[in-house]
Order: structure tokens, then C-alpha cells, then sequence
């Protein structure tokens, strides 16, 4: 870890968010719901650490919080995608033939539509809540899953250990069980890390068109959307959302690769 | 008799490990005549192709040539420098693989790897041409305009290594080295490759270096036989008399271990114990805690390879006698 | 004793297997197995040699139920290895050992649970599964000290015994030895098989023992089986397969084995040349005809048929019998 520094400065940056949506109630000056007339559109100073909206209420304090509902979104749906993704690559793979065919089709057809307008529609018939809006980016986004778990299923389904596995009578179940999944789990990790800052992007893209968690709960994505009528007039209504995203997503664009190098330099994602 | 070509003196060869320092080759000393195919045999870690990269000097970190001096037609390969070796390498010495892949560019056609070599030595590009194409024919190729213009990848491995061969042989080099040549081979093909290299050492008189853990093949071509064991080499002799006399108890068990009859006739010898930790400091002789015949003395003393009759070297105590059929 | 008295273990009846290409049409194949018969006698050895792409292991596999088969069954002791019902049953009966000692047992497992996974497949309690378990590892020579390590910290030659121990130890009728000793060593290689023979003894085991290795196959088998190109060339006695070959192929194989000796150096051999033709074809003629000497027109556009030319040696030529070797 220490002999290299990206994942050094990606672990920091990390573990700065994570202390973020622990500590919130408690790095936060003001409640994320506050509001203060007098002070609306008031610029960064000692009470208002990154300024305030146009109700008053402290950007800062929205944007700690805002932490939970972009980390928790973007979990969901990473853990729902991993999980769509994972059971029909190895589901592919393992089994291969009509099923595989019928898999390999349904998952290139999945990359043919764009992932914003597919996850909008979904989140659109669904209607907007938190909730959705991690459905609607795990549908977009678990097809890399399947790709890459497929082709490692595929290499090591005939290897000589499985094979006289099933000549002593066990079960395909069992062989997925015991044998395969042992041997996806590092890869499973690693995908999962990078999959997480393309969700939390996706999550707060969704935020962003007022589909997301509703208000007045602090948004990233509303909150950017939010502060742009005010661009001119206080900037830094939408730049303290902005540098959020990109500080999180980098972190952990940072910290996955470095995941990767450890478990399984192999894996090309 | 015939000109000695090489002459291996002492050769050491080490490796640095967590474990300790590995002495893969302890002290090999034999030598190859004009003309002559040298087997190195043994079984898989014996130190046989630790020696064969040690006279090209190829040998990689962690393991370094800790002594000995390798004499090739009057000057020692160990004294050279870097440039100097480099150019015994290819031209006065050749060497094979076990896998021709590895030592096939795959993004040049076999005829430029053909004349590349031929090239440096500043000969001219057509005659190059031709050279290269009348020993792709020597090596039994057949359509050799046409495999000119192919990639390593695009041919068999059989017609690889007679490739390889004909590449190595182009440069009319004085020592082959051939390491393991045909273990990837099925025997068919097997039996092609020996036969031809059989007919271009009489064609071309060069020297032969066989590195290969099968008897079969050391029946099938060698003049002159080292058998090593654990680092050491133990026994060199004639081929015949390595199959019909061994003397060295290894190489009887070993001899004993090769499936040549049916389970009819009997069961096959085995070895008992394993192979030493090549890391551990062993006084006596590396062979001693598997021997049936082991006294007190051979784990502490260390047997030289001394010779017992005409052209016949053993590293054995008793291989002058006193070893009998009973274990 | 004759075929004729002794009991069929393993039955194949014109078994194929073709895996299909995308290009080349609909018809078009690479003919793996093509049609292949043979039966494997209760107790006996028949060893299966051929070179690589000879369809040897794939034949293994469709006798194993790992690989199904384009056309025709394998039947194993009157059940139907491909019959989903009968295959549960047949799968206590049946055991496997690889080329690859390494790759061939689990590395997340030691070898105790290596062991003890099969037995707890087919219901064994742990006690009864740990009594067994020491009495393989006594029986094939096995340290209880390694059944707790890992695979990696076993030789080649250890990590092999214990693949065969994981083989036997629901003591099955048939044991497919696929180049079990092919990545050993020749001193730990006579201890496996000697190892083998002395548990075929015990059990009264049925083999069938796959390698290239002719000089292995000579001194384990009672029948040997030859195949060239994913068809069965010559069949029959061990003895007679070598001293009276009738097979053009036969006599290129066994030729060109390393000679055992260096007096047997100048032997006559009938060196084949070129490399095995491709498989895709129509399957029409004899497999070897584009590399055989003594080819004549009739061997490009007919399949020969089995001829019985001894008491239990059959071979595929249409010249069997008539060419002097």
C-alpha cells in the first residue's frame, strides 16, 4: 500500500468521506434542514464554513449530509447490480450453450440503450424516491459484471479439480457454491469498488434532474441543480456539491485500482 | 581420440534464497568431444539445465556462477566480456528449447529470423536468402519459399523446432545445446527430430549438448552420458556402458525404474525418500540418505568422480566394487 | 480366457463426438470421435494410447459424464452413464486421475477436506469419513502429518497419490487414468504405478489407462487400444500389439518410440510424415490414410472396417494381415 502513492492519497481521501457520513450530526454547525432568512446567499465566513442558499441554509452542512444519501444510493445499487450481474455471468458461463447465448444477448442489448435515458425511464415509471433511483442505475450498469464473470467461470469451470468434482457426484449447485464463487470473490471485490463511483456519478446525474431523494433532504445533485440560478450571484452554491462528487469519485476511483493491484492484477476491467 | 571442444571444469552455480544459498550446480566437471552428442540426464531440480544456461551464461538473478571455468576451443567463456560472449552465442554455440515459441520473435516471418543472424556476420542479403532456405530444407521443410513468409505461429511445433534447429544451424555454430528439444512433442514427431539432428551432426560434424530427463532419447542418440543428481554429476560414461554397467547406485535404481517390461515380468524399482533440500549444507554425498547401499561414511564424506575403467567416471565409494545386488 | 467368457464393464457402441464450427457450413465438424466401439472387460487394463488430438481424452470425458456425446451412449455396468437417473448411481462407481498433480485438487482445501468432500457427497457420517480416510492414506503410502497442508505444499509426486486416493476411496469398479504419471518424475512415476498395480490387486479395479507413453502402457495394460485421428486403428492384446502390430499406424507409433536400449538404435522404423491432418472432414476413409505409406485409393473413399486378425486383436485396415512390416 505504501509503495504506491495514488492508492495512499486515494485511501485519504476515502477515508475523509467515510468519516463524513459516520460524523456528520457532529462536523455540522447547523441541521441540513435549518433555514435563515436573514443570512440567504450569504458568502463563506465563520458561521456559514461554505455559505448558504437561498433560503439560508448552511451548504456545508447540506453537503456533509449529503454524503449519506450519495454513499448509501450508490451502495444499493452497486450491491443490486453486483448481485443481477454475478448470478447471470456465473449463471452464463457455467452453463453455456442456449442459456449462455440467450444471457450474452440480453446483457449486450442492456449496452446498446444509453445507461442515463434507460436508468431515467426507470426511475420515471417507478416514480423518484432514493430507492428507485439505486434500482434504476443497477439495471443500467450490472452487464460489466456479467461480462467479466462469465469469461472467469468459463477458464475455470474445466479445471481438473472441478472436473473430478463432478465425477465423485457433485451437484452443479454445490460446484458453483464451493469451487466457482470462492474463486470470483477478489474479482468480485475489485468490480464492485469501481462500480461505486460510477454509481454515486449516475445517482446524483439522477439528483441532479430532481429525480432523486426529494426535499428538502441535501442531494448532491439537487443541491448543484439548485445553486445554478444563483451561479452568478453565489458561486459557491453549486461548487461545494460539485468538488464533492469529484473528491468521492476520485477517491474511490483511487482506492479500487489500488484493490485491484492487490487482489488480482489480472482483472481488465 | 578425438579434440575435446569444451571442457567444463568445477562449475558452480548458486542461488540466492530466503532459504539460504542454493548450490544448483555443485562442482560439474566433463567435457565434449568434436563431433560428439553429450546427454546431461537427470530427474526434474538435478541441476542439467542449470548447467547448459551456465555455459551460455544466461544464468538470472538470483543465481550467479560462483566458480569454475568453461574452456571452448582455448579461451574460457567465464573470462570473456559481455560483447565478446554475445558473439560465441548464435555463432560458435547454438542453443534450443524445450518450447520453440518462446524463442520465435512472432512478429517476424521466419525467413528474416532465418537470415537476421547471417546478417550480423555481414553476409550478403541474397546468399543469406538461400543459406537460410537450403537449411530450412535440410531440416525437412517442405514448400520453403513459402514458409519463408510465415509467422512462428502459423506452423505446427514440430516444424517450430526444425525451424529453431535449422535457424541454430544456419550460423554453422561448433555446439549445439539442445534443452529438453522434443518434451512437448508428441512421439511421432519426436522420433523425426532426433533422426534429423542425428543425420546433420554427420553432416555438419558439430558437437552436441543434450539436456533431457528421458533415457529413451539418450538411448536413441547420445555418444557419451552424464547422469546428475541433486547438483552433482555422478556418473559420465559411453552409452553403453551407462545402460549395460552403471555403476553409480542412482543410476542402476533409475535404470531399474524405467518401465521396459510388462507386469508380467515383474514390478519396476523405486527410490525410496526424496530428493535433499539443495539449501541445506550436505558433507557427504548428496545421494547417501536414499541409497540402499549407504554406510556411516557416505553421509559424511563426500565421494569424487574418480575414474573406474576407460572413459568410465563414477561418484560413488564403493564403485570400484563391493556394491552387490542386495539391498 | 477369452472376450468371449469375460464380463463387459464399459460398453461403446459406435460412440461420436463432433464439436461444430461456426464457418464451413452446417454439416461442418471437427470429428473428435468418430464412431468409436470398444468394450473394457471387469479387472483388466486396457490402455488407450495415441498421440495428441487422437480424441483419446475426449473419449475419457464422455466416459466420465463430463462431456456429452454427439451420437451413441456409454454404458457402465448395464447403466447408462448418460441417463441423468442411472449416472447418480454410476457415480460412486467410477473415478478419475489427471495429468496435472497440481491443478487437480482444490488449493483453497487442504487434503484432508479434500478427501472428506466426496465421502460427505455420498452420505458418509464425519466418523466413518475419517476412519476411511486414514485407511487410504496407510494404504497408498500417505504421511497422515500431510493430510492437514495445503496442495502446494505437496510434490508432484505426493500431490498425486493423493488424487488417486480421492479416486479409489469409494472403491468404484472403473479408475480412468488420464497421463496419470506423465508430469512425474521416472523414479516417483515407478513408484505410482507400481502403487497402482498393488490396489488393482486389492480391489479387483478396472482401468483404463490413457497415455503417450509407450513403454508405460506396455507395462500396465493387458489390452491396448490405438487411436489415431478420433477412430480406433488397432485393438488387442498387449503382447501381440507389440510383436505382431498389424496397423500401419501401430507400427509408426511403436517405432517411434525411444528405443530402450542404444543397440536398438538402428531398429526399422516407419517415421511418419507430416503432422495429423486436420479433423474437420466428411469422415470418409481411413483417419491416417493422408500420412500412411501404404495408402491406396480404396483408403481415401471407404472406412475401413475392424478385421479380426487374432483371437482377441482386431484392426482397422484394409490391408490388415497383408502388408509385411
Amino acid at each position: 500500500m505504501l509503495k504506491n502513492p495514488m492508492f495512499l492519497i486515494g485511501s485519504i481521501m476515502f477515508l475523509v468521506v467515510i468519516l463524513a457520513v459516520i460524523f456528520a450530526p457532529l462536523i455540522a454547525p447547523h441541521g441540513y434542514t435549518e433555514q435563515h432568512y436573514d443570512d440567504a446567499l450569504t458568502g463563506p465566513c465563520s458561521e456559514y464554513p461554505w455559505g448558504t442558499d437561498q433560503y439560508g441554509r448552511c451548504i456545508f452542512c447540506r453537503v456533509i449530509y449529503g454524503s449519506r444519501i450519495a454513499l448509501s444510493v450508490g451502495l444499493v445499487a452497486v450491491i443490486i447490480e453486483t448481485v443481477i450481474g454475478v448470478t447471470l455471468g456465473v449463471i452464463s458461463g457455467y452453463y453455456g450453450k442456449k442459456i449462455d447465448k440467450f444471457i450474452q444477448f440480453v446483457t449486450d442489448a442492456t449496452w446498446a440503450i444509453p445507461p442515463i435515458i434507460l436508468a431515467l425511464a426507470i426511475v420515471l415509471m417507478l416514480g423518484s424516491s432514493a430507492m428507485n433511483v439505486a434500482i434504476g442505475v443497477a439495471v443500467v450498469s450490472w452487464a460489466q459484471f456479467t461480462k467479466i464473470t462469465r469469461t472467469k467461470v468459463m477458464a475455470i469451470k474445466n479445471l481438473p479439480y472441478i472436473e473430478a468434482a463432478k465425477i465423485y457426484g457433485e451437484s452443479d449447485l454445490s460446484i458453483i457454491l464451493r469451487y466457482i464463487l470462492p474463486n470470483l470473490v477478489s474479482t468480485i471485490i475489485v468490480l464492485a469498488t469501481l462500480a461505486m463511483p460510477s454509481a454515486i456519478l449516475s445517482t446524483t446525474s439522477m439528483g441532479f434532474l430532481g429525480l432523486g431523494a426529494q426535499q428538502p433532504m441535501p442531494d448532491w445533485g439537487w443541491i448543484l441543480q439548485d445553486g445554478i440560478q444563483y451561479i452568478r450571484k453565489a458561486p459557491w452554491i453549486s461548487m461545494a456539491p460539485g468538488l464533492a462528487i469529484v473528491w468521492t469519485v476520485l477517491g474511490f476511483n483511487l482506492v479500487g485500482e489500488g484493490v485491484k493491484e492487490l487482489l488480482d492484477p489480472r482483472v481488465r476491467v | 581420440m578425438k579434440e575435446t571442444l569444451i571442457d567444463v571444469k568445477d562449475l558452480c552455480i548458486q542461488f540466492q534464497t530466503p532459504g539460504g544459498t542454493v548450490k544448483a550446480v555443485d562442482n560439474v566437471s566433463f567435457d565434449i568431444k568434436k563431433g560428439e552428442v553429450f546427454a546431461l540426464v537427470g530427474e526434474s531440480g538435478c541441476g542439467k539445465s542449470t548447467t547448459a544456461m551456465g555455459i551460455m551464461q544466461l544464468i538470472k538473478e538470483p543465481g550467479r556462477i560462483a566458480g569454475g571455468s568453461i574452456n571452448f576451443e582455448g579461451k574460457d567463456l567465464l573470462q570473456l566480456t559481455r560483447d565478446e560472449m554475445t558473439q560465441v552465442r548464435g555463432k560458435e554455440i547454438g542453443i534450443i528449447f524445450q518450447n520453440p515459441l518462446d524463442s520465435l520473435n512472432p512478429v517476424y516471418t521466419i525467413g528474416y529470423q532465418m537470415t537476421e543472424g547471417l546478417l550480423v556476420d555481414k553476409m550478403d542479403k541474397k546468399e543469406a536468402y538461400k543459406l537460410a532456405a537450403d537449411m530450412l530444407r535440410d531440416v525437412k521443410i517442405s514448400d520453403v519459399e513459402e514458409r519463408m513468409k510465415t509467422f512462428p505461429h502459423e506452423i505446427s511445433g514440430g516444424m517450430r523446432q526444425r525451424v529453431m534447429i535449422g535457424m541454430m544451424l544456419c550460423r554453422n555454430p561448433k555446439l549445439l545445446i539442445a534443452d529438453e528439444p522434443t518434451t512437448a512433442l508428441d512421439v511421432t514427431i519426436q522420433a523425426g527430430i532426433i533422426e534429423l539432428m542425428n543425420e546433420l551432426r554427420k553432416k555438419y560434424d558439430s558437437s552436441i549438448l543434450i539436456i533431457t530427463h528421458d533415457f529413451g532419447i539418450v538411448a536413441d542418440i547420445a555418444d557419451r552420458v552424464g547422469v546428475m543428481y541433486a547438483g552433482n554429476l555422478i556418473e559420465v560414461g559411453e552409452v553403453f556402458d551407462i545402460f549395460d554397467n552403471p555403476r553409480h547406485p542412482y543410476t542402476r535404481l533409475l535404470m531399474k525404474a524405467l518401465p521396459t517390461i510388462t507386469k508380467e515380468e515383474g514390478r519396476l524399482e523405486t527410490i525410496r525418500g526424496s530428493v535433499p533440500n539443495l539449501a541445506e549444507e550436505r558433507p557427504g554425498c548428496g545421494f547417501a540418505d536414499r541409497c540402499p547401499y549407504a554406510r556411516d561414511f557416505c553421509h559424511h564424506q563426500k565421494p569424487e568422480l574418480k575414474q573406474i575403467s576407460e572413459g568410465h567416471m563414477c561418484a560413488c565409494h564403493f564403485a570400484e566394487g563391493g556394491l552387490k545386488d542386495e539391498q | 480366457m477369452s472376450s468371449k467368457e469375460r464380463e463387459v464393464l464399459v460398453q461403446i457402441d459406435h460412440l461420436k463426438k463432433f464439436f461444430p464450427l461456426r464457418k464451413g457450413g452446417k454439416n461442418a465438424a471437427v470429428r473428435a470421435v468418430d464412431d468409436v466401439s470398444i468394450n473394457i472387460y471387469k479387472g483388466e487394463t486396457l490402455g488407450l494410447v495415441g498421440e495428441s488430438g487422437s480424441g483419446k481424452t475426449t473419449l475419457a470425458k464422455m466416459i466420465l459424464g463430463l462431456l456429452p456425446p454427439t451420437e451413441s451412449t456409454v454404458m457402465i455396468d448395464g447403466k447408462d452413464i448418460w441417463n441423468k437417473k442411472e449416472q447418480k448411481e454410476l457415480r460412486k462407481q467410477i473415478g478419475a486421475v489427471f495429468q496435472d498433480p497440481a491443478s487437480s485438487l482444490n488449493p483453497r482445501a487442504t487434503i484432508y477436506r479434500s478427501l472428506e468432500r466426496p465421502l460427505e457427497v455420498h452420505g458418509y457420517s464425519k466418523e466413518e469419513a475419517k476412519k476411511l480416510i486414514y485407511e487410504t492414506a496407510d494404504r497408498i503410502n500417505l504421511g497422515h502429518e500431510l493430510l492437514d497442508r495445503f496442495p502446494h505444499e505437496l510434490s508432484g509426486g505426493q500431490q498425486q497419490r493423493v488424487s488417486i486416493a480421492r479416486a479409489i476411496m469409494l472403491q468404484p469398479q472403473l479408475l480412468v487414468l488420464d497421463e496419470p504419471t506423465s508430469a512425474l518424475d521416472v523414479s516417483v512415476q515407478a513408484q505410482t504405478l507400481n502403487e497402482l498395480l498393488k490396489l488393482q490387486e486389492t480391489y479387483g479395479m478396472t482401468y483404463l489407462f490413457i497415455t503417450h507413453n509407450l513403454s508405460v502402457v506396455r507395462y500396465m495394460s493387458d489390452r491396448i487400444c490405438v487411436m489415431y485421428g478420433g477412430q480406433v486403428m488397432e485393438i488387442g492384446n498387449t503382447a501381440e500389439i507389440y510383436a505382431d502390430f498389424k496397423h500401419p499406424y501401430t507400427f509408426g507409433l511403436i517405432t517411434s518410440a525411444p528405443p530402450i536400449h542404444p543397440s536398438f538404435r538402428n531398429r526399422k522404423k516407419n517415421l511418419l510424415d507430416g503432422e495429423m491432418p486436420s479433423l474437420v472432414g466428411d469422415g470418409k476413409g481411413c483417419a491416417f490414410a493422408s500420412r500412411c505409406k501404404y495408402c491406396q485409393e480404396i483408403c481415401r473413399t471407404q472406412r475401413p472396417e475392424m478385421k479380426q486378425v487374432g483371437e482377441e486383436h482386431f484392426a482397422a485396415c484394409h490391408f490388415a494381415g497383408e502388408i509385411e512390416f
